[in-house]
């Protein structure tokens, strides 16, 4: 089924959550919803599954507006941030729940019943825990949990709400990927909201940076990363060092430096804003060209070098990370002075 | 060159070698001297036998002052056993009542945003903060013979003054609080998720409630009950003013007390007293129990 939102708008008192979002959801797509907290993200999740009304706009499910149909008509599989747990019931009655209540004429018999469940705890692998209480399993279990009840009633579209920010990073990594084949498997339409930009590209098809209630971009992981839009989600799409700097036909200058701005060919003396990765910044002995800049720290631990440095002229803190091989060309010690060039670089007019 | 790894070594603090002090008897933060906790524990001890112990040994030696036979013949006394109908029958319909009001008023706002929330609150409260006579007072304002819809209630036959209906009226304005604000912070606490996964998974209104919110509050709707009717059969002040006081009419056991006492029949007095008492040390017995229930499901044990 393909999801649809058209010019959502939501405000709650006075405090504007959305403003005229737009967005489209393939057939069989794993849509992020990414941004910081405050970005309206959930607030859109929650109005395509008829938890909350927007203001304006429709929502709209493989063409047909559902914009009238309540939380329990759409029928969507919703997984809420903390499980949401019947706290009272065992694992197995949470599960068989959605199908326990439906009306009389469609309810599956009793051992019905009883084998979906197996078959969905077999699914999510824990057989073994049916008669548990919630809060006797761990995190993760839970969130199992709450993806096998949601999948119960069969829905055709899943939506995710931050789905493993409550678990520690390893059992956070194990989950997406399984997640991730359990919606090929299961052929779903999935839309997840999360604020960690690594989970968004790792795990979805096309990813939706939303801020402060507007959607930046949406495209493929390659896309937001790659070749972000706007200033935002250049800076949200991981680390990134920004400069002050000013363009002017097709160069920007940052201090000493001069990187290309093609895009503003015919600008005159404007006041920009550059965006350098951590991983495009080189470290050159000071006698070289380039931005002055002392070392302040060297981070040896992960799979490169972080260092911490300061710009001589603006006393502004970088950080550029090295490959392991580098330390053995230059001498990095804090306190050593070394002049700094950029492999690429990233031009956005100011304001 | 192995510089980065020296820079980072250099960085890295000493360990302070110990020093060799005395060892001194450790104590934690909190704990006080041995003298301070036996004068603090004998003081809470001292003054709760004086005031809570003494009285309820009272009450039972006073009413068996004349042996097991005056006690329960004073407690069979048709007044007496009238009082306690009465009692039981009041209690039996404000009690269930409250309940559904409390329920209702709980769940409002819990779960629920809307304009004069607070106020709503604050009313709640208000049965607390009133003197119990003056509650009772109000009815008669409002439905007695002088009062405001005296004349209305005249004209179709309706007494509640001085009637069963009208210590049943006082009773549920006095225990209404009890269950209602048993379960407002329990059902805050518990948020609105459980019910939204319920709907999101095809419940309809009535079975969400009957199926996740109610069993999710039962333990302390339980408690509240519990309360409620206790104050429910011991209250005094509002039903002495609605009531009238006609003996083996509109009488309930606090009320007889009273009465038999002020007509110095001790033995009578105590032994209705008693069982008043007693139902107060049940009450208690069961508010400890589903504490520890409550204790246990609270702190993320299984309770099942």
């Amino acid at each position: 089924m393909s999801l649809q939102a058209i010019g959502i708008t939501k405000t709650f008192n006075q405090f504007t959550a959305l403003k005229d979002v737009s967005l489209t959801v393939e057939k069989g797509e794993f849509m992020a919803l990414l941004g910081p907290s405050g970005s309206g993200k959930t607030t859109l999740l929650r109005i395509m599954a008829g938890l909350d009304t927007q203001d304006a706009g429709e929502v709209r499910f493989n063409d047909e507006d559902v914009t009238g149909h309540s939380l329990r008509d759409r029928k969507v599989g919703f997984v809420f941030q903390h499980y949401a747990l019947f706290r009272h019931m065992t694992v197995a009655e949470n599960v068989g729940f959605g199908l326990k209540v439906r009306p009389k004429a469609t309810k599956p018999a009793a051992s019905e019943i009883k084998r979906r469940v197996d078959e969905l705890l077999h699914l999510v692998q824990l057989e073994q825990l049916g008669a548990r209480f919630p809060s006797q399993l761990s995190g993760g279990q839970r969130q199992r949990v709450a993806l096998a009840r949601a999948l119960a009633i069969e829905p055709s579209v899943l939506l995710l709400d931050e789905p493993f920010g409550a678990l520690d990073a390893k059992v956070r990594k194990e989950l997406r990927r399984w997640l991730r084949r359990l919606h090929d498997e299961m052929q779903l339409t999935s839309v997840f909201v999360t604020h960690d930009q690594e989970e968004a590209l790792e795990l979805a098809d096309r990813v939706a940076v939303m801020s402060a209630g507007r959607i930046e971009q949406v495209g493929t992981p390659d896309d937001v990363y790659h070749r972000p839009e706007t200033a935002f989600v250049y800076e949200f799409m991981g680390n990134v060092n920004r400069f002050d700097c000013r363009i002017q036909e097709g160069h920007a200058r940052i201090g000493p430096l001069v990187v290309s701005a093609p895009e503003f060919s015919s600008a005159r003396d404007l006041p920009g804003l550059a965006y350098v990765r951590p991983h495009d910044i080189t470290l050159r002995a000071a006698d070289e060209p380039g931005l002055p800049a002392v070392i302040r720290h060297v981070f040896t631990a992960g799979p490169g070098i972080r260092v911490e440095l300061q710009r001589r002229d603006t006393k502004t803190q970088i950080e550029a990370n090295l490959p392991h091989d580098a330390s053995r060309q230059l001498l990095l010690t804090p306190g050593t002075e070394v002049s700094l060039t950029f492999s690429g670089a990233r031009v956005f007019a100011a304001g | 060159m192995n510089a980065p790894v020296d820079a980072g070594m250099a960085l890295s603090p000493e360990i302070a070698p110990s020093t060799a002090a005395p060892p001194r008897p450790i104590r934690p933060a909190t704990t006080e001297s041995a003298l301070t906790r036996v004068l603090l524990i004998g003081v809470a001890l001292a003054f709760m036998g004086l005031m809570l112990v003494l009285p309820l040994v009272a009450v039972f030696t006073e009413a068996l002052a004349d042996g097991l036979g005056h006690y329960f013949s004073a407690i069979a006394d048709p007044d007496a056993l009238s009082a306690i109908r009465l009692t039981l029958t009041v209690a039996a319909i404000a009690v269930p009542l409250n309940l559904v009001f409390g329920l209702c008023a709980a769940w409002a706002i819990a779960k629920f945003e809307f304009r004069g929330k607070s106020v709503l609150i604050t009313l709640i409260d208000l049965p607390f903060s009133v003197s119990p006579v003056i509650s009772g007072l109000i009815y008669v304002l409002l439905y007695g013979a002088h009062g405001w819809f005296g004349p209305l209630l005249e004209a179709w036959h309706v007494k509640i003054i001085f009637t069963v209906a009208g210590l049943v009226v006082a009773t549920i304005f006095v225990t209404f609080p009890f269950i209602a604000r048993e379960l407002i912070p329990l059902m805050q606490e518990q948020g609105t998720e459980e019910e939204e996964a319920a709907v999101s998974l095809g419940a309809s209104g009535l079975q969400t409630f009957f199926r996740v919110t109610l069993p999710n509050v039962t333990w302390g709707l339980l408690y509240g009950v519990l309360l409620c009717n206790a104050r429910a059969m011991g209250e005094f002040g509002a039903v002495s003013v609605v009531s009238g006081h006609i003996r083996g009419v509109t009488n309930t056991m606090p009320l007889h007390v009273e009465i038999l006492y002020n007509e110095y029949d001790f033995v009578g007095a105590f032994a209705v007293a008693s069982l008043l008492a007693l139902l107060a040390l049940v009450t208690l017995i069961g508010k400890s129990l589903l504490e520890w229930r409550l204790g246990r499901r609270l702190s993320g044990g299984s309770g099942h």
